[in-house]
């Protein structure tokens, strides 16, 4: 049944759309794809939500069914080894998988941190949040020309540091641990000195095409007294800005903790000495705000909850038995584990979540969180062990027992596993 | 075209009442496949962009037909859509939909597919998002058993990209 154009002319009053037949799943359709294409001639389509309407041709099709629903919209939502994984259901889905555009979406779309590096020495291995949906080929970053040590992460990409000889300079490389890209980066005319911090900012875009990505290098710059300068990598430019304005005299390096956070063109650090560093990198200025937390000595991380960046510290406490006395010297007095979050624009005490802990701590100053993957739920290093907390279930679980990569001195770069591609 | 009459309908005259009461806008929409009807202020109604085009184009009247989806889904939709127009507290809303999408996977889909066709985006984002997470640690033959699809890879193009990508094994 095909309508004539003039029966949705819609200065008839007399026009109703109350009309119940057998056809009117098809009429339906045809109505819609009228209204869209006399839309599309008199507005703009300028909504990035544009990206997921729903094609003309598949609201025609009237038979939608789950399949197609899943290859074109819950693809870009599922993790790397999940999609390359995938490629294996059908033609279409390995056609869809292996285009560069999906890659892009993916890149966009999943943000789920999916485990991390950790970095002992000149040795890195990844420990994964769910084995059967996060991974990559190649623990050891392989692939690299020569041994890096990881330094920075940032939504799929990873910022690795080669392991300088004597007086040569630093290098530095760019990769995806999933799909085995890299670019070594172009040396700077600064000296970083051995250890600099470094941040990774790659905020991947729906709209623009070109994966583009910044480095920003914290280093001391000694003239008469040390201070902290800032040399900027842009990966569109393909070099390297340093701002000789912009310089931080309150800080050094050694005062940076790891595991700074980018967001939104500010590139955030914590301090060991209770502030939080903020580097406006477009507009060139620095900002310095304390965290009000009363135990300054304890690392915290630096992290991003609910959409809010955020500070958290956690430390073990002991409990009190049940009647009331309290003994560090039982085993029946089991530790309570603390977890302080700070947020806001002033940082301040957002909340504070108490879980129980079933094991008895005897070093307490070994206890730390490591990261806070989503809501409630949390990564820590418990006496060189490591384990998750799911805070609801009050469920500690091992997710990496003792062994030689995990020390006191172990770095750990938090990893999502995207397909974005570095061609 | 074939013209539908209200007559003696008792909605109708509960439609009146509502119309007369409030400065509200009402809309009934009824679903084509099991007759069910809902009425709905318009305000919620055209968080679904189909419904939106209808209204502002001025072709629906007050009862709007909505095929291909059933009568269970268009309540979970209608749910979920009051709550997404009276509350702008985004945690509040993100604790409604974590609880709200705890349905089993045949529920899930059914919403997605009418969340597709009824464009609504915000409620289409929520529900894939946690369908991917539903199915992102299956293995391939569980996802063409779970959505059907028809497995067209002869076997040794099946043996090739499992050795390809030894790495993706869900152990």
């Amino acid at each position: 049944m095909v309508l004539p154009d003039n029966e949705i002319d819609q200065s008839d009053d007399d026009h109703s759309y109350e009309f119940i037949d057998s056809d009117d799943l098809h009429t339906f359709s045809i109505m819609q794809l009228r209204r869209f294409k006399r839309r599309a001639l008199t507005y703009e389509i300028t909504d990035i939500s544009g990206v997921f309407t729903v094609p003309t041709n598949l609201m025609l099709r009237g038979n939608i069914e789950i399949k197609d629903i899943a290859k074109e919209f819950i693809l870009p939502f599922l993790p790397a080894k999940a999609l390359v994984r995938f490629k294996a259901v059908s033609k279409e889905w390995d056609n869809r998988i292996s285009h560069p555009f999906l890659a892009h979406l993916q890149s966009y779309c999943f943000e789920e941190m999916s485990g991390f590096f950790c970095q002992n020495g000149f040795q890195h291995f990844f420990v994964t949040l769910d084995q059967a949906a996060y991974g990559i080929p190649n623990s050891t970053l392989s692939f690299l020309p020569s041994n890096f040590k990881i330094k920075s992460s940032c939504k799929g990409l990873l910022l690795c540091q080669r392991v300088p000889d004597e007086d040569e300079e630093n290098e530095y490389c760019v990769c995806n641990p999933a799909t085995r890209e890299f670019h070594v980066l172009p040396q700077s005319t600064y000296y970083h000195g051995p250890e600099p911090n470094l941040i990774l900012a790659f905020e991947p875009s729906s709209m623009n095409f070109g994966e583009n990505y910044k480095v920003i290098c914290a280093f001391d710059m000694h003239d008469g007294f040390k201070m902290l300068c800032f040399d900027i990598y842009n990966s569109e430019t393909k070099s390297w800005t340093c701002c000789s304005d912009l310089v931080c005299p309150e800080f050094e390096v050694a005062s940076l903790e790891d595991n700074g956070l980018y967001r939104n063109g500010v590139a955030y650090w914590a301090t060991t000495l209770g502030y939080l560093l903020a580097l406006d990198i477009k507009n060139s200025f620095y900002q310095v705000q304390p965290i009000c937390s009363e135990r300054l000595k304890a690392e915290g991380i630096l992290t991003l909850l609910d959409g809010e960046l955020s500070y958290i510290q956690a430390y073990v406490e002991p409990s009190y038995l049940e009647s009331g006395t309290c003994c560090d010297d039982t085993d029946d007095v089991k530790n309570t584990c603390i977890i302080e979050i700070f947020g806001g624009v002033t940082m301040r005490l957002r909340r504070r979540v108490t879980v129980k802990l079933d094991m008895k701590i005897y070093d307490t100053q070994s206890f730390k969180v490591l990261f806070a993957p989503k809501r409630d739920f949390f990564i820590f290093n418990i006496e060189n062990v490591l384990y998750s907390c799911n805070v609801e279930e009050k469920k500690f679980e091992v997710i990496r027992s003792r062994s030689r990569g995990i020390s006191s001195s172990t770095t750990y770069t938090p990893y999502v596993n995207s397909l974005v591609s570095l061609a | 075209m074939k013209k539908l009459k209200f007559i003696g309908n008792p909605l109708l005259q509960s439609r009146e009442k509502i119309n007369m009461s409030s400065d509200k806008k009402w809309l009934t929409l009824k679903t084509t496949e099991d007759n069910e009807e809902f009425v709905v202020e318009e305000s919620v109604a055209i968080m679904s962009n189909v419904i939106k085009n209808m209204v502002e184009d001025g072709c629906a009247s007050s009862v709007i037909p909505v095929p291909r989806v059933k009568g269970n889904a268009m309540g979970k939709i209608i749910e979920f859509c009051k709550k997404h127009t009276e509350e702008s507290d985004e945690k509040v809303l993100k604790e409604f939909d974590a609880e709200f999408l705890n349905l089993g996977p045949d529920a899930l889909y059914d919403l997605m597919v009418s969340a597709n066709f009824l464009e609504i985006k915000v409620l289409l984002d929520s529900v894939t998002t946690k369908v991917a997470d539903m199915i992102k640690g299956k293995s391939s033959e569980e996802i063409r058993n779970i959505l059907k699809i028809e497995n067209d890879l002869s076997a040794e193009e099946i043996e090739e990209s499992r050795r390809e990508n030894c790495w993706t094994r869900q152990e």
